[in-house]
């Protein structure tokens, strides 16, 4: 009954409006980055060799591009877009004692929709990553697909802190549209300081608490794509995911029909 | 005897909240960590945004973010507040049993979205003295009246926006879509920057415009003039009045609710 109901709350959520107006911003993120990196200026040349590793600053400073203005921002809104209202959503059209009565926990009910959130975020985020591997190469000079998969998929990983965040915050924050802006603006200040321990390494122990930083910190270490490294940051993430979920979980066992 | 219906003065009262004291702390937090966090950059990271953005001084390298943050916070805080007009009563199909009452729609809509757009307005011009104070307090001898100036007309600039959007979501029947088309709405005016930055060939030979690096360009050629502010925060006034009087008559003949 689980995996029946995640089919039907995924292809609900594929057929939303919100998710279709997503696609045409995912479009323009795609399309847009290459504009951003035909002509670098010197100094944002320099920039990138001095704060990313590699033997290419220009494809670090492409990286940079993609994953800072493109997926980044796109990926805090996306998350509060798809996961910050759920539960509160059927609360606010009274549907909660029915579903309620279901015989499904609430716990099963809010990990559905957390998981029908992240799959449909997948969907774009990653969909945006595959189309860009399908016109980068045309389009960056020097483009490598090998790292362009590695740092897009951990950051992907990375980046699904927003759904789980943004519906631990749904279910915690009675309000709904409270929930949504608090979770919009604390995903936009740790959107904000991703990049904090790159321009200043002297910070970089503090951005560990940042979910975003650990998504991009394979930027720092493109020379060195080993399984070793990708690993790190890929279980740290997985533990303030599992960390957040559960937090959500217990949370949605308190809400109110 | 109050000119004011007990409606209006209903939604009035729920206008301004704690909400608002959290959005202003917020505000003052991101100035205080700005204006601590800046000045400790490494001397290259500096020179980066003072080439980029065209800046010369610390406090306009600190106040670049400030304003940054001013404009998101208001932009967004409005924008949720917008979504209790029309489209939050739609989702929830609450809209037919408000305008049962003997209230017309244009009533309705008016006395909803005037006083949400006062709050955003006196929002914004909190968090502009915020962020003056905020600069005195860390530079000592800076000067307050440009940052009351530039934020007013970054209030002044979000308040006509949100009333456009105000507009939009007339159209809209889920408060995840109007979150995604504020979101979108309030990242077009800050693409120019990012061209600014990363391709600033396209604006060579041409005068940059204040549109061109919102909100850095405030801070050029000496600011915003007070004579400019004041006409910014009137004029947006008077627009936002004629874009809410708009949605009224549009809300009024809407066929369908």
């Amino acid at each position: 009954m689980i995996a029946a109901l995640l089919r039907q709350e995924v292809r609900a959520l594929l057929r939303a409006r919100r998710t279709r107006l997503a696609v045409g911003i995912v479009l323009y993120a795609v399309l847009g980055a290459p504009f951003l990196l035909a002509k670098p200026p010197p100094h944002v040349a320099e920039a990138a060799a001095t704060w990313f590793s590699g033997d290419d600053p220009a494809f670090s400073l492409f990286l940079f591009i993609w994953t800072d203005l493109a997926l980044n921002k796109l990926s805090a809104i996306l998350g509060v877009v798809l996961a910050g209202g759920i539960i509160r959503e059927e609360q606010a059209r009274g549907l909660l004692p029915l579903l309620w009565a279901k015989p499904i926990t609430r716990t099963e009910y809010y990990l559905v929709k957390l998981a029908a959130a992240a799959i449909v975020f997948t969907l774009l985020i990653g969909g945006a990553g595959l189309l860009g591997l399908a016109l980068f190469p045309w389009q960056i000079a020097g483009f490598r697909a090998g790292p362009f998969l590695v740092v897009s998929g951990v950051h992907l990983v990375g980046a699904l802190f927003a759904v789980t965040f943004s519906g631990a915050l749904a279910v915690l924050i009675r309000r709904r549209l409270g929930a949504m802006l608090t979770s919009l603006m604390v995903l936009m200040l740790l959107v904000g300081g991703a990049f904090l321990g790159f321009y200043n390494p002297a910070w970089a122990d503090y951005t560990v608490v940042n979910p975003f930083s650990h998504a991009v910190w394979l930027l720092g270490h493109l020379d060195d794509l080993s399984a070793a490294t990708v690993v790190r940051p890929l279980l740290v993430l997985l533990a303030i995911h599992a960390a957040t979920i559960t937090l959500g979980a217990l949370a949605v066992r308190r809400v109110e029909a | 005897m109050s000119v004011l219906s007990p409606y209006v003065r209903a939604e009035l009262r729920r206008a301004l909240g704690p909400r608002h004291l959290a959005l202003i702390t917020l505000g003052a937090v991101i100035a205080v960590v700005d204006a601590a966090l800046t000045p400790r950059l490494p001397t290259f990271a500096l020179e980066f945004l003072r080439t980029s953005l065209r800046l010369d001084t610390m406090a306009d390298l600190i106040l670049v973010n400030d304003y940054l943050g001013q404009y998101i916070i208001v932009l967004f805080a409005g924008a949720f507040e917008l979504l209790r007009v029309h489209v939050g009563p739609a989702e929830s199909r609450e809209l037919d049993l408000y305008l049962a009452k003997p209230i017309g729609r244009a009533h309705f809509l008016a006395a909803r979205s005037a006083p949400a757009l006062a709050s955003t307005f006196v929002l914004g011009l909190a968090l502009s003295v915020a962020n003056a104070l905020t600069l005195r307090l860390w530079l000592g001898d800076a000067a307050l009246v440009p940052v009351l100036t530039a934020g007013a007309a970054i209030t002044a600039f979000a308040v006509v926006l949100l009333a456009a959007l105000n507009l939009a979501f007339l159209w809209l029947r889920e408060v995840e879509h109007a979150v995604l088309l504020a979101s979108a709405a309030a990242i077009l005016p800050l693409l120019p920057t990012s061209v600014l930055i990363y391709r600033p060939d396209v604006f060579a030979g041409r005068d940059l415009s204040l549109a061109a690096a919102f909100p850095a360009s405030l801070l050029w050629h000496g600011g915003v003039s007070p004579a400019n502010a004041a006409l910014a925060l009137a004029g947006a006034l008077g627009l936002a009045s004629a874009l809410i009087a708009v949605a009224a008559w549009r809300l009024d003949r809407k066929p369908d609710l």
